[in-house]
């Protein structure tokens, strides 16, 4: 089994961009190829390095990508160079920093440059907050509905003599689900969430059903060329 | 009347078996609604009988449970584009008069043939509607499954969408023209179902199917606003007469909300054929409990005679078979969104690198 061919994508210091991150993983789906995720320190920058790598992960998981994620320290140039020699089937690099490697690395290197401020930790903190946040609402959903089950629970026998007591006090059940609903449906829509089980778009759902009803797959490998034989040779 | 309620009914006390009982019977009919658009009651309301509860009170409880259900569930499937509000309301408004004609003939059937004649009445209709309409579902999913997998529309839809007999509707959503005459025979039934075995959605969804020409995920979807239409009216009934039992309601409530929002989900997860195979399957296992409740009626009449151990035990097993559909909708739902999501992947990687050779 032959490896895969990779796409390295590499950042200073885990300064990946978002657009960076979103179009190295969505060309290493579009072509089949798998990704690396390269983080560069300095020689003299010191801080932990391993949320990156995950939210990258995630991310090309998301996608179907086969993703790693290395760190190295060193220059830039230097480092890309020795990599793509002791990794094989590195096929290009793609990065912020072209103008470093230019002359060092001999390999193509294209360059992607963020229309965004070209902090990358700001994402990977925006990908934290949302989760985060997600949680909190969560708790929050869920204390809420704990407390009015308590509080219908604890008082259950007066809940039930004036519920029960048909009529206009018909009100009460009615309303009472209601509110036990949205505080309880909210909670469970973001527990679900939380848990990473979310819809699929609809158009993947279809694509899926296109891909499915293909005959045959096709090699992995771009025709090359080949030998013609002239079928009027002999004559 | 009102007194006469509060005097009859006895509420049970609740222990920790009866709550979990409830909580994941509750869950696992969520999912299962949330699916195909129905389900659960009809293990729902046996079930609290089961636990002591009344017959009406359980009835009652099992209904205010089921439309709020019904509304989180059709709400999380309108953000998905699967629901067809109009469609919803128009069945909605005929099924209510199929809910009024359903008790009126219950209760001529019980004016004349007593209790045991009702129930009578009610089983083979359940058994009876369940096996074709479950089979005919069923034996459709199949046939799709097979081939390419793509829905197509049935002929007798396709005939009554020809018909030019106005007034015409359009319903934009589920992308369907027909006459309005067309859909309030289903509505009708729909309700009439309803009434008579409680679970209107068994006829409602294959309806909308078959009869319409709607798709199986806008047909179970919209049969959600269909349920929570109906389901509120009758609470609001129910609760005049002061039947529920809010602690039963909100016990269920808790595991079917959680349910209901995964059904809701998974529908987005797979292929539309899955739908009528858990729809059909599940029908097809309720007929056979149904079945097994028939021969105690017979006996009750005298038309045949059985020992009262043999007609017990078929009671216990008609109620566990029941339970049994229930599960093995969840676990197709369930295996079926665990199988979608990995291939999904892959295969859409595949699609694109082929494209791009």
């Amino acid at each position: 089994m032959q490896e895969g061919r990779k796409i390295l994508a590499v950042a200073k210091n885990e300064m990946f961009s978002e657009d960076m991150m979103n179009y190295s993983i969505h060309l290493a789906k579009r072509l089949s190829y798998d990704l690396i995720a390269l983080n560069v320190k300095a020689n003299n920058y010191s801080r932990k390095t391993d949320q990156t790598g995950e939210v990258f992960k995630r991310y090309a998981a998301e996608n179907g990508v086969q993703c790693e994620y290395a760190v190295r320290s060193g220059d830039i140039a230097d480092v890309v160079e020795d990599f793509h020699h002791e990794t094989r089937r590195v096929e290009f690099v793609i990065t912020a920093h072209k103008e470093e490697m230019t002359g060092i690395v001999t390999i193509p290197v294209f360059s992607i440059v963020s229309n965004h401020l070209s902090d990358g930790r700001k994402v990977m903190a925006e990908v934290q907050d949302s989760k985060m946040k997600l949680a909190g609402k969560t708790i929050a959903y869920g204390l809420l509905s704990a407390a009015m089950y308590a509080a219908v629970f604890m008082n259950a026998k007066t809940v039930m003599q004036y519920f029960t007591m048909g009529g206009w006090y018909a009100a009460m059940p009615i309303i009472t689900v209601f509110a036990f609903s949205l505080a309880h449906g909210a909670f469970a829509s973001n527990l679900w969430s939380l848990m990473g089980i979310n819809a699929v778009k609809k158009d993947d759902v279809h694509q899926t059903v296109q891909t499915t009803v293909r005959p045959a797959q096709r090699p992995r490998k771009r025709p090359r060329a080949y030998a013609y034989i002239n079928p009027f040779h002999r004559i | 009347m009102q007194d006469l309620a509060q005097n009859a009914v006895q509420f049970i006390d609740l222990n920790w078996i009866s709550v979990s009982f409830l909580f994941i019977m509750g869950f696992i009919g969520g999912l299962v609604s949330g699916f195909i658009g129905s389900g659960g009651a009809f293990v729902l309301t046996p079930g609290m009988m089961s636990l002591g509860v009344p017959g009406t009170v359980a009835v009652a409880s099992n209904m205010c449970h089921k439309f709020p259900k019904a509304m989180i569930g059709a709400f999380k499937r309108f953000k998905y584009g699967q629901v067809d509000i109009k469609l919803g309301l128009v069945m909605a408004a005929s099924a209510g008069v199929g809910v009024q004609a359903g008790i009126k003939l219950q209760n001529m059937i019980l004016n004349r043939w007593g209790q045991v004649g009702s129930d009578l009445y009610v089983s083979v209709s359940f058994v009876v509607i369940l096996v074709i309409v479950g089979g005919y579902v069923f034996y459709d999913a199949l046939k799709t499954s097979d081939s390419s997998g793509a829905e197509k529309v049935s002929l007798i839809a396709k005939k009554l969408q020809s018909i030019n007999l106005p007034p015409m509707i359009h319903f934009k959503q589920a992308n369907v023209r027909i006459s309005l005459w067309f859909t309030l025979p289903v509505g009708f039934a729909t309700g009439m179902l309803a009434a008579t075995i409680a679970v209107g959605g068994f006829i409602g969804v294959p309806g909308m199917i078959y009869i319409m020409g709607v798709s199986s995920l806008i047909a179970s979807a919209t049969e959600l606003v269909i349920a929570f239409v109906m389901g509120l009216g009758g609470s609001i009934n129910w609760a005049m007469h002061g039947m529920v039992d809010i602690r039963l309601t909100l016990i269920i409530l808790a595991g079917s909300l959680l349910g209901v929002q995964l059904g809701a989900i998974g529908t987005t997860y797979v292929r539309e054929h899955v739908i009528k195979i858990v729809m059909g399957t599940i029908m097809l296992i309720v007929a056979v409990s149904r079945g097994l409740a028939i021969p105690k009626y017979l006996n009750q009449l005298h038309l045949i005679s059985l020992s009262e151990s043999s007609l017990k035990l078929m009671g216990q097993i008609s109620f566990i078979t029941m339970c049994i559909a229930l599960a093995v909708g969840a676990f197709i739902i369930l295996g079926s969104m665990w199988k979608a999501r990995r291939p999904a992947e892959t295969t859409y990687a595949l699609e694109e690198s082929y494209e791009e050779v």
